[in-house]
């Protein structure tokens, strides 16, 4: 019975499986794509050999490699103008300088330092009260700095420093000026204005204008001046403590001076500076570079009284830091406390500001120099100039003037320059000259300072693209894949044809910035170059594999070239 | 008649009867026995596809050609260069007409060539949204889709010849593309 009921289950499920399976339907319509025929053709864009790096053409010429070196070196970019117009101002808050603008472009965030220092010669109309001088970024007055001469007419010059970090992209930076007694002219008839920015640098920096006295007549900190950081690795610090006091504060007649304190030590030098008369605008400024190892530092600014007992004044200082890794950056610095004196109305050497540099590539180098006497040394009330001088040749917009108080007081002058020199070996030296010829005028302490930026390798070229035919093409570079490109600092793919340039892939600090570039124009039978520069922080082997697309214009329609470019 | 006479007659008789008999079972068993059903497709009907092939971006430089109907496509230009990739965007487009959507099977249904190093077919939504990609020349020569309603999906070629590709050469390649339940509620 039992077995009788198991097979009538059995046969019930056979069957309505069965039924299952027999109602089963697909409904569909079937449609056809035929590509025929699919032709090989000859390549009619092609790749040629560069005459940079090594490259490498694989078959049929429609791919390539190349290799190249990157040397090791800081990711940076810089701006700087220099000029000798003169301009003039009654206006007691800032104006524009309008020949210190600089507009910059940013590809990553980055820090940033900007130097102004602007300032008239002996005999141009000045205001015996001075001047004032700003940094302005993106339309705000960002730091001050005041001085006054020693009488209407005479030498007198500003320096102001910024340092801050900055976002990616456009911006626009501006050295002001304006008379400490508004309505009296003060004027401007040289000045400089750098910008140097950096995506990876450890960067540390303070402006404060909270007011700081002393009396005393040997360094004390300057409380709002000081900066405490941990350097991952050994570097080269770039330091400039510049501090002042505007007109009404109290200053001796004999001024302050300052000093730069680093991990509890004074450097061996210092500068002064006196102004027109007790509680007159009087800044000064001192620069100085040294190595640190990775670890803790503290960076003083430091200042005292010229006249022991008598109060000096820090209405606003600016002091910043820029370490740069020992093992990317070149330097040359020297600081001196021996005297040196001349008469001369024209520039002579001072000889205790002398710096060769030897310099593997080319290179952008910032220079600055300055050289001051403290109270006491022989300096004629008319004071002195000071400006750089690059392998023999002037650099008379560097010139930079400032006269003390009076005969035989502290008086110092910055000069700042920038140039772009080439591989080999340089001379740089500061100079100086009274500002009354025939009469006697020193340095006593000065500091002298090149910091060599090499300049990313230009390899122009490593490859050719070359148009075979009367059609005309459109074509960009695409970066698809990579290894080991956290090493580079700055890696610029571009193309050129003689006469345009675009940028196709763009990796800064080890990133992407750009991955593919716009269209270009390959026109008929024509021949566009692609062009590289490079540079690392490190030793090693990156790759970027790219296409070169090669577009059939206003269409979608394209051909894939693979380039590999090894960077070593 | 005699007794012997009439008896051979009634075996005889008997034989016959017998044989008629047998010959009348044989009849029946050999017959064909059958009812007759009728089906009927009143009426097949034309309808216009809703699913369709229409010219892509890249029409003039793949050759696109849509037959009427929009059920077949055919590019005649296609090429490319020895040991480069060339692609083709746009070669077609698929449309769905319709107002609901169409699950689709993309597949090979032949490829003649030497020298390929990668042809291969791929499909983008209609967010221009890469799906799936179709290898004509290699292991994966099928992919499902769905296609919703009034969607467009771009249809981009690939191809490579190998660096050893005699200029001149040549390949083909035909695609079949199912469109399931296309005709239901017709």
């Amino acid at each position: 019975m039992k077995t009788k009921y198991w097979n009538s289950l059995l046969l019930s499920i056979l069957l309505f499986v069965t039924l299952s399976v027999s109602v089963h339907g697909n409904i569909y319509n079937i449609y056809y794509g035929q590509a025929s025929p699919i032709m090989a053709e000859t390549p009619k864009v092609i790749l040629q050999q560069g005459t940079a790096g090594i490259s490498t053409i694989y078959m049929n010429n429609t791919s390539a490699k190349v290799s190249v070196s990157a040397p090791v070196g800081v990711a940076y970019g810089h701006a700087f103008k220099s000029s000798n117009v003169r301009v003039s101002t009654t206006s007691g808050s800032p104006v524009d300088d309008p020949e210190a603008v600089l507009s910059v472009t940013l590809a990553t965030d980055s820090s940033i330092f900007i130097i102004y220092n602007a300032g008239n010669r002996r005999g141009s109309t000045e205001d015996y009260r001075g001047k004032g001088c700003a940094i302005n970024v993106n339309g705000v007055d960002v730091a001050f700095s005041w001085q006054s001469p020693f009488s209407s007419n005479c030498a007198n010059s500003v320096t102001v420093v910024y340092a801050t970090n900055l976002t990616a992209g456009s911006h626009v930076i501006k050295g002001r000026f304006f008379a400490n007694s508004a309505g009296a002219t003060v004027g401007i008839d040289t000045r400089q204005i750098a910008a140097f920015w950096f995506p990876n640098v450890a960067a540390y920096y303070v402006r404060s204008t909270t007011a700081s006295t002393t009396t005393s007549g040997t360094p004390v900190d300057d409380p709002h001046a000081i900066l405490t950081f941990t350097l991952s690795s050994d570097s080269v610090a770039f330091i400039i403590y510049n501090a002042g006091n505007r007109h009404g504060s109290k200053e001796p007649a004999k001024g302050k001076g300052v000093t730069i304190n680093v991990d509890g030590t004074d450097i061996a030098t210092r500068q002064w500076q006196s102004p027109y008369g007790r509680n007159y605008a009087n800044s000064v400024t001192i620069v100085y570079v040294c190595s640190l190892g990775a670890g803790s530092h503290t960076v003083r600014g430091r200042f005292f009284s010229n006249e022991a007992g008598s109060t000096t004044t820090i209405d606003e200082r600016q002091l910043m830091v820029f370490n740069f890794p020992a093992s990317l950056i070149t330097y040359g610095f020297v600081q001196s406390t021996t005297s040196v004196s001349t008469t001369s109305g024209t520039p002579v050497d001072d000889a205790q500001a002398d710096l060769n540099v030897t310099l593997a590539r080319d290179s952008d180098v910032l220079m600055m120099y300055i050289g001051g006497n403290p109270h006491g040394a022989t300096e004629d009330y008319d004071g002195k100039g000071i400006q750089l001088q690059i392998d023999g040749a002037d650099k008379s917009n560097s010139a930079s003037w400032q006269s003390p108080y009076g005969g035989n007081y502290a008086d110092s002058a910055t000069s700042l320059w920038y140039e772009q020199l080439t591989a080999g070996s340089h001379t740089i030296k500061g100079r100086f000259f009274a500002n009354y010829a025939g009469y006697t005028v020193t340095i006593s302490h000065r500091q002298l300072v090149a910091l060599v930026f090499s300049k990313p390798p230009i390899y122009n070229y490593v490859l050719r693209i070359v148009n075979q035919v009367t059609d005309a093409w459109k074509i960009r570079l695409r970066a698809y894949d990579q290894s080991n490109i956290e090493r580079l600092s700055n890696c610029t793919i571009y193309f050129y044809d003689g006469g345009g340039v675009s940028r196709q892939i763009y990796i800064l600090n080890g990133a992407y910035s750009q991955q593919f570039g716009n269209l270009y124009d390959l026109n008929s039978l024509s021949t566009v170059y692609i062009a590289m520069t490079i540079s690392a922080t490190a030793n090693g082997t990156s790759l970027v594999y790219a296409y070169l697309e090669v577009l059939v214009p206003g269409t979608s329609t394209y051909n894939l070239m693979v380039i590999t470019f090894e960077i070593l | 008649m005699s007794d012997d006479s009439n008896k051979r007659n009634r075996k005889k008789l008997l034989r016959t009867l017998f044989l008629l008999l047998s010959s009348l079972l044989i009849v029946t068993a050999s017959a064909s026995v059958y009812n007759l059903m009728y089906m009927q497709a009143m009426p097949i009907s034309a309808y216009g596809a809703k699913v369709v092939f229409y010219n892509g971006a890249d029409a003039s430089e793949a050759g696109t050609s849509v037959g009427t109907n929009g059920t077949y496509v055919k590019f005649t230009s296609m090429s490319g260069w020895p040991n480069a990739t060339r692609v083709y965007e746009n070669a077609t487009v698929i449309k769905n007409l319709d107002a609901k959507s169409f699950t689709c099977q993309l597949s090979v249904s032949s490829f003649t060539g030497a020298y390929i190093d990668e042809l291969y077919v791929r499909l983008f939504d209609n967010a221009n949204v890469y799906h799936s990609t179709v290898q004509v020349h290699g292991t994966s020569n099928s992919t499902t889709f769905t296609i919703g309603a009034g969607e467009v999906w771009r249809v981009e070629w690939r191809i490579k010849w190998n660096a050893n590709t005699p200029a001149g050469s040549t390949a083909t390649a035909t695609l079949e593309l199912k469109v399931i339940g296309e005709g239901t509620g017709e």
